[in-house]
């Protein structure tokens, strides 16, 4: 019988914030470098803007750490730009994104409790 | 390409070439895609957004790209780290090499930089300079003390001049032994020339620098304000009795002051005296030329300028006092030559040789890399194969060569440190500040850069070797374990290297021990072996008769014949006498010597002979050969006829083909009283021309000799007479410290320490060099032999005999190293003008130091050989065959 070693995602954390968000817009789907962008950027109003070396670098860290990995699938050619490599998550990549994701909920709850702040109605 | 897209392609360089080979196509399409939303060019809106693009792009590039670099640096540290670690024996022989060179490198530069790079600790140095007077158009030299307040008075390039003479001190009287220090007379404004301030209290006045009880005042250093004064807050204004005559403390020099003026022509100083000459005492004329002179220069005045306008003012002297100048002229010279020129020299060589030493460990180093490149050249074609691209690879292999570097500098600080340590303390006195050099912070810097730059250089060699080769053809040959053909020749070149190298460094250091033994056979005309010195000065009230001159002359004549008379009866003492001066003792007394029946029209152009003044048995004592008449000896007393003995030199000088005998000279001045010669002996010194000696009785001198070096030859061991010299010396006179005992071998040794230093230490130099050629040809041969077994197998199986094989690896190893050594021989010829200050009584081209250092190359080159020659001889062609 082999024995699965259980991965622990605590050796990646904390990840910085732009590192995070990559991790997120990849997890509901391969996405290529620009679509990262552009996702981050809708979903945090523009407060957040990746650019392309601090995208490609984390891409890069994720890729050689097997967080992320190069997609296959390509869309249909007459759509495609073959320079593109299309990002998806793996799991391991999820876990370190969830475990994250965890720790700034905790770090956010211990700063609400400290300053006996209200959660923000969303 | 538009040209948008050739400007972020040129953007994209910033980040490492592998980064670029996975993500560049990627980010271009990106980044072209996030141009055409920002809108092109065609508004001033959107144009306005595309340059806000560029510009936070590249600030992200620029800001990630080093952190990539890094990343990629890290993963080639730890990737070299873990091959060094596949191959200790190869590492740890790599590093040993390194920590050779770049260690003796460090502890050179440390020197160096102490030495000659280390500013003067003083106040605008480069404004310091010497002042010295030249006669006849001789050497310049010292000045006489009118001719020094005249320079003063005249000059207008310097705006500060100081005169220093050399003194003694002996304290007494506060409770503690008395002690001898080293004292130097200064003039007034000695402190404000060097630009230092005294930690507590001041320095000398105009007032105290003048004749009478107002000189008598002192500034201590700061080590004997510790030693002798408990480092009271309250010393300034303190008495102090020295030479039993009371004193005034004026002032305390801070601990960071370092008279390098005083260390260097008086062997150091712990106390100062103000000058305060009378002018019309004897000794201020004009021809006592005893004093030295510094100035600091005036601003906008360069010493040639100085020296023009110094020349002129004694040519104006000259005019004023024929009789006491001849062709007077004046030399100004910055004060670090002063110091630093007789060492430089030496300094330079060594350094060089050192250089020679690190080329010869890097060429070692790319043979054992070149070695390696060898055995990797499968895994290099492999990772090609796969895509990585030959700058990678370069990149890689580079930064394994650093890190073998790095690793093979911080080897080399420890046997730096102890280098450092062995060249302090067994350094000649002669190379000024050699105590402070030190494993600094800069000599660590030195160490990287050094060892980086090593990095570079035996890194390349390996590298070209390894990306210069078609991928293909070394997949295809990857089975074999054999080298290209170029690979030996690259390794037969370093080999020829480093046999030249080691060749230079040969002659050079044979020429150096070469010029020693010849200096160690120069017969001195004196027997050093078996005799003790020990320095007194006689000091206090008792001793110091300044209104009856012959009595203190009496005074102390007698203080000596008892203390002699005592010394040559303990036993163990062969005989005992005293001097004023001692050959190759580092200080000379030089008087005018005028022969009474040939005057001069003018004085000042009597030659100068060294005087001594001795007690009788003297020249017995040291064994100075008597060619004619006799020696000084009970008969020459204070009221009997003045008579001198002189050297073999000053005869030939004065009296060629004449018998000096019964001839009457007169020392310092034409109306001295004249003595009669009695006796002609053979002097001469080491290392420069014989000068010409004269030797009067201390009891017929014109004042008291109270300062002399009391000389004991002994029958057995002269220390051990030491104790007993001194406990007679205490019993006559308490208060009178004895100083300076040593044996008058390590004197005459220690007159000879910087040419005895630089020789050992380029002979160590170039054994070293030699030893790693040696072992650099021997590892070379091996590696060819273990290359080449198949063919050797094949000649062996087609009848070549063991001696066939043997003659074939000799001649293969034979011939880079004659080509290495003609190379050295002919660099050492064309490099022969380099410091022949070094050489005595040998040439640069000394045939005899070539041929030594040839034969000891090619005996040592054909010793390496022999080991992989005769391996070569047993291999088994069965095998050699099979294992292919």
């Amino acid at each position: 019988m082999t024995s699965v070693k259980r991965f622990d995602p605590a050796p990646y954390l904390p990840l910085t914030p732009a590192m995070f968000q990559v991790l997120v817009a990849l997890a509901d789907g391969e996405k290529h470098g620009y679509a990262i962008i552009k996702e981050v950027a809708r979903r945090t109003g523009e407060t957040v803007r990746l650019h392309t070396g601090t995208l490609y670098t984390a891409l890069r860290r994720f890729v050689d750490d097997g967080l992320v990995e190069e997609s296959a699938e390509r869309p249909d050619p007459a759509l495609d730009d073959e320079r593109r490599r299309y990002y998806r998550l793996t799991d391991r990549g999820r876990a370190v994104a969830l475990a994250e994701a965890n720790r700034l909920e905790e770090t956010l709850a211990q700063a609400r409790a400290k300053f006996a702040m209200k959660p923000r109605r969303s | 390409m538009a040209w948008d897209d050739r400007l972020f392609r040129a953007l994209l360089r910033l980040l490492p070439e592998e980064f670029r080979a996975g993500y560049a196509r990627d980010m271009e399409a990106t980044f072209r895609t996030e141009r055409r939303e920002a809108g092109g060019r065609r508004t001033a809106g959107s144009r306005r957004r595309l340059l806000r693009l560029w510009g936070t792009t590249a600030l992200d590039i620029l800001r990630t790209a080093p952190g990539e670099h890094l990343d990629v640096l890290s993963r080639d540290l730890r990737f070299a780290a873990r091959t060094m670690a596949g191959r200790p024996v190869h590492t740890l022989a790599a590093i040993l090499t390194l920590a050779i060179g770049i260690g003796a490198n460090v502890a050179m530069f440390s020197v160096a930089d102490a030495v000659l790079l280390a500013p003067l600790p003083y106040h605008d140095p480069s404004a310091l300079v010497t002042v010295e007077e030249t006669r006849g158009g001789g050497d310049a030299s010292t000045m006489g003390y009118l001719s020094f307040v005249d320079l003063r008075a005249r000059s207008r390039s310097f705006s500060h001049l100081a005169a220093t003479g050399a003194s003694t001190a002996t304290i007494t009287g506060d409770g503690l032994d008395a002690a001898r220090v080293n004292a130097v007379r200064v003039s007034r404004d000695y402190f404000d020339m060097l630009g230092v301030a005294p930690l507590v209290g001041r320095t000398f006045t105009e007032a105290e620098d003048a004749p009478g009880a107002a000189r008598r005042v002192v500034v201590l250093s700061y080590a004997l304000w510790q030693r002798r004064f408990a480092s009271r807050p309250d010393v300034v204004g303190q008495p102090v009795l020295i030479g039993e005559i009371p004193h005034t403390v004026v002032g305390v020099m801070p601990a960071s002051f370092d008279d390098l003026v005083s260390a260097r022509l008086y062997r150091g100083a712990e106390l100062w005296y103000p000058l305060g000459y009378d002018p019309a005492a004897p000794f201020a004329c004009r021809t006592c030329r005893h004093l030295r002179v510094f100035g600091r220069l005036a601003p906008g005045v360069s010493p040639e300028m100085a020296e023009r306008e110094i020349s002129s003012v004694f040519a104006a002297l000259e005019q004023e006092h024929p009789a006491d100048y001849h062709e007077a002229g004046g030399v100004v010279t910055p004060l670090p030559d002063f110091f630093l020129g007789p060492v430089r020299p030496v300094l330079f060589v060594l350094w060089a040789g050192v250089g020679l030493l690190l080329a010869v460990a890097c060429s070692n180093v790319a043979n054992l890399l070149l070695l390696r490149a060898s055995e990797r050249s499968h895994e290099v074609a492999v990772r090609t194969a796969l895509g990585v691209t030959r700058g990678r690879l370069a990149r890689q292999l580079l930064t394994e060569s650093f890190l073998l570097a790095l690793m093979g500098g911080a080897a080399g600080l420890a046997p730096a440190w102890l280098a450092i340590r062995a060249l302090v303390l067994a350094g000649p006195a002669e190379i000024p500040r050699l105590a402070d050099a030190a494993l600094d912070g800069r000599a660590i810097a030195v160490a990287v850069g050094v060892a980086g730059a090593s990095g570079i250089v035996f890194g390349v060699v390996p590298l070209l070797q390894l990306v210069r080769r078609e991928g293909s053809q070394t997949l295809r040959g990857a089975g074999r374990r054999t080298e290209p053909a170029g690979t030996w020749r690259v390794r037969a070149a370093l080999v020829a290297g480093n046999v030249a190298l080691a060749a230079l460094l040969l002659v050079g250091s044979g020429l150096l021990v070469r010029s020693l033994t010849t200096l160690l056979a120069v017969e001195p005309g004196f027997d050093s072996s078996r005799t003790l010195t020990l320095q007194m000065a006689l000091g206090g009230a008792k001793y110091k008769i300044d209104s009856e001159p012959q009595k203190e002359i009496a005074t102390v004549v007698q203080f000596y014949d008892e203390v002699l008379r005592r010394t040559a009866a303990l036993p163990g003492v062969e005989s005992a006498a005293a001097t004023t001066t001692l050959p190759l003792g580092g200080s000379r007394d030089r008087f005018g010597l005028h022969i009474e029946e040939r005057p001069h029209a003018n004085p000042e152009e009597a030659p100068s002979a060294d005087r001594f003044a001795v007690t009788p048995g003297l020249l017995e004592t040291l064994r100075v050969p008597l060619l004619r008449g006799r020696l000084i000896d009970a008969r020459d007393g204070q009221s009997a006829e003045s008579v001198a003995v002189i050297n073999e030199t000053l005869a030939d000088d004065l009296f060629a083909g004449e018998d000096p005998l019964g001839r009457r000279v007169m020392l310092g001045s034409p109306t001295a009283p004249p003595r009669t010669i009695v006796g002609d002996v053979r002097h001469e010194g080491l290392d420069v021309p014989p000068a010409d000696q004269v030797w009067v009785p201390q009891a017929q001198w014109a004042w008291a000799e109270s300062n002399m070096t009391i000389v004991v030859r002994a029958r057995g061991d002269a220390a051990a007479l030491a104790g007993s010299v001194r406990a007679i010396v205490r019993d006559l006179g308490p208060e009178q410290p004895v100083t300076a005992v040593r044996l008058y071998d390590d004197i005459v040794a220690a007159s000879m320490g910087t040419r005895r230093f630089a020789a050992w230490l380029l002979g160590v130099f170039a054994a070293t060099a030699l030893t790693l050629a040696v072992v650099g040809l021997y590892g070379a041969l091996a590696v060819m032999v273990g290359q080449r077994r198949r063919e050797v197998g094949v000649r062996i199986a087609l009848g070549a005999g063991a001696a066939d094989i043997r003659r074939l690896v000799l001649a293969q190893g034979m011939r880079p190293a004659l080509l290495g050594l003609a190379t050295g021989l002919v660099a050492a010829a064309a490099s022969a003008r380099v410091p022949t200050s070094l050489l005595y009584g040998v040439r640069a081209l000394d045939p005899m130091t070539f041929v030594v250092a040839s034969l000891t190359l090619l005996a040592s080159a054909v010793a390496a050989c022999l080991v992989p020659a005769w391996r070569a001889a047993q291999v088994d062609p069965a095998s050699a065959l099979r294992s292919e």
